[in-house]
């Protein structure tokens, strides 16, 4: 194989290939840090690469291979971390200043479970400040540039992890997403990102932004690889007093069932309003794309949808306030500006607003549940509009938010994927989203797969 | 429908001092609108709730009383 090939190899193949000794993890970790060395200068999705531990985590996984100690699928995969998860002796900074000297002394539950997979951390990916906000804009460490053009932002706050997923600098990413944080940069950047059900991935480690919202997932460029890493990673931990009790699951089982049989429903309000003519035409082909695969399509309500959107935004403003309140007043100039204003602004919302976005919550639960009694998975577009401009400033009213069409499930806690699905006449890619019950992840990835099954946007490449 | 709460910088600087937080004229004027909105569209929730609209329980998981966490178990 090309170094190019191994680069962009997906995990599942690379596992694979791994276990049968035909491949080597040092030699495919020697060709991703000799890549990013090389092109990442350009797009600054990395924050920190740890490339002799990479190696070092190589090694060890080459000589448990050749010994028959396998560790799963993922054993000697080389996946990145956006900089948000704890990793004990390595700088873990939020994409902030706050915490620009934070080393901590004990890894995150989701990457203690990574390496116990066998997967092999090649370094931090760069993020929107503290998670909040949508561009990865971050003015400590430089904006993340999106693959596909380099004027463009990958979307946020996971952005580094999108971006080096596309670049072909990384197999896997694990990010977080509260108001779209995965989902964005994986629509932007024409990749797989997957949100999990709340609660089914601990988020121990993790500098909170919304205790309510918060959510660990996977990223990838294929929904298998997504899938597998969700298994390394999902599942109870008494020590994230959120985390559910259910055990993890084998979420690969049905990724091969294909849509004969499914329902897809497509909500009749809010989620095809102001699209960008090139985004709608994607997602209405794609959802035929669906029903010629078997599924059948359905219309189904699911009003007040601008409501769920600003209860999302309130809650997380309140939360992410309560939790930086003390640096605020300490530091507040180590806070960007986008960031402080967005923290400032949580203090003035009244705890009796605060409760009534969580009694909206409640509300659209149910809506939501409602609709997904008459449909298996619900589809709509993923962004209304493809990449912006690095430095655009993105706003936050439902009816123009750029990720209005995912809060809804950050506030209802339902699984989402991003799927690659077509690109506008620039180039960019488009996202389509798939919406699933409480604790159904098998299902939102059964559909993603025999989305990705029946097209090819997955294997198109930026050329950068 | 209420309308939208107004708020003076004055009272957001007052506000933010209060909390210990510093706030200037100028940050205060920059982000008087974005918190109006907000909170003119929070205003309106109280017309929309149904009267017995309670907050759920943690999330989506308490409703089956799936906390991970012995200390914390099903809220009551």
């Amino acid at each position: 194989m090309s170094d190019e090939a191994l680069c962009f190899a997906g995990a599942a193949e690379l596992g694979r290939r791994f276990a049968r000794r035909e491949l080597s993890p040092v030699e495919v970790v020697r060709a991703l840090l000799a890549r990013i060395e090389r092109l990442d200068p350009a797009l600054n999705s990395f924050l920190l690469v740890s490339g002799d531990r990479a190696l070092e985590e190589a090694r060890v996984a080459e000589r448990e291979l050749a010994a028959g100690r396998t560790r799963g699928p993922l054993h000697g995969v080389p996946f990145a971390l956006k900089d948000i998860f704890d990793t004990a002796g390595m700088r873990t900074t939020a994409g902030s200043k706050i915490l620009a000297e934070n080393v901590p002394a004990h890894d995150a539950a989701v990457v203690e479970r990574a390496r116990a997979a066998g997967l092999v951390t090649l370094g931090k990916t760069n993020m929107h400040e503290f998670a909040y906000g949508t561009t990865n804009d971050n003015p400590h460490y430089g904006p993340c540039r999106n693959p596909w053009d380099r004027a463009r932002s990958p979307g946020g706050s996971s952005g580094g992890s999108g971006a080096a997923l596309a670049a072909g600098f990384c197999a896997l990413s694990l990010g977080t997403d509260t108001g779209g944080s995965i989902r964005i940069p994986a629509s932007a950047c024409g990749v797989v990102g997957l949100k999990p059900t709340f609660g089914r991935v601990s988020r121990r480690g993790i500098a909170p932004l919304s205790w309510s919202l918060d959510t660990v997932g996977a990223m990838a460029r294929t929904v298998e690889d997504a899938a597998l890493l969700l298994n390394a990673v999902a599942g109870p931990d008494p020590e994230d007093s959120w985390c559910s009790a259910r055990p993890a699951e084998d979420f690969t089982r049905d990724l091969e069932r294909g849509a004969g049989g499914l329902t897809v429903g497509v909500p009749r309000e809010w989620f095809f309003d102001g699209l960008e003519p090139a985004v709608e035409a994607a997602v209405r082909a794609a959802i035929a794309v669906l029903e010629r695969a078997g599924a059948r399509v359905v219309e189904v309500a699911l009003p007040g949808m601008a409501e769920a959107h600003t209860a999302a935004h309130a809650t997380l403003a309140v939360e992410a306030s309560a939790y930086h309140e003390p640096w605020l007043r300490a530091r507040p100039g180590d806070y960007g500006e986008h960031v402080r204003r967005s923290l400032e602004l949580g203090h003035f919302i009244p705890a009796v607003d605060y409760v009534n976005a969580r009694r909206m919550q409640g509300v659209v639960r149910a809506r939501a549940l409602a609709a997904l009694s008459e449909a298996d998975v619900l589809v709509t577009p993923a962004l209304p509009r493809t990449a912006p401009a690095v430095g655009e400033v993105m706003s936050r009213e439902p009816e123009v938010a750029w990720n209005r069409f995912m809060t809804p499930w950050n506030l209802t806690g339902f699984p989402a994927i991003s799927v690659p699905c077509g690109f506008d006449g620039a180039g960019l890619p488009v996202g389509l989203q798939i919406v699933g019950r409480p604790f159904d992840e098998t299902t939102v990835l059964r559909a993603a797969r025999a989305y990705e099954r029946a097209t090819e946007w997955h294997v198109w490449r930026p050329a950068f | 429908m209420p309308p939208a709460p107004q708020l003076t910088e004055e009272q957001l600087i007052a506000l933010a001092r209060r909390r210990g937080l510093s706030l200037d004229h100028e940050r205060a004027a920059v982000l008087r609108p974005h918190l109006e909105s907000l909170l003119g569209r929070l205003t309106r929730f109280a017309d929309l709730l149904p009267r017995d609209a309670a907050p759920p329980p943690l999330g989506v998981l308490a409703d089956s009383g799936e906390l991970a966490n012995p200390r914390l178990g099903p809220l009551p």
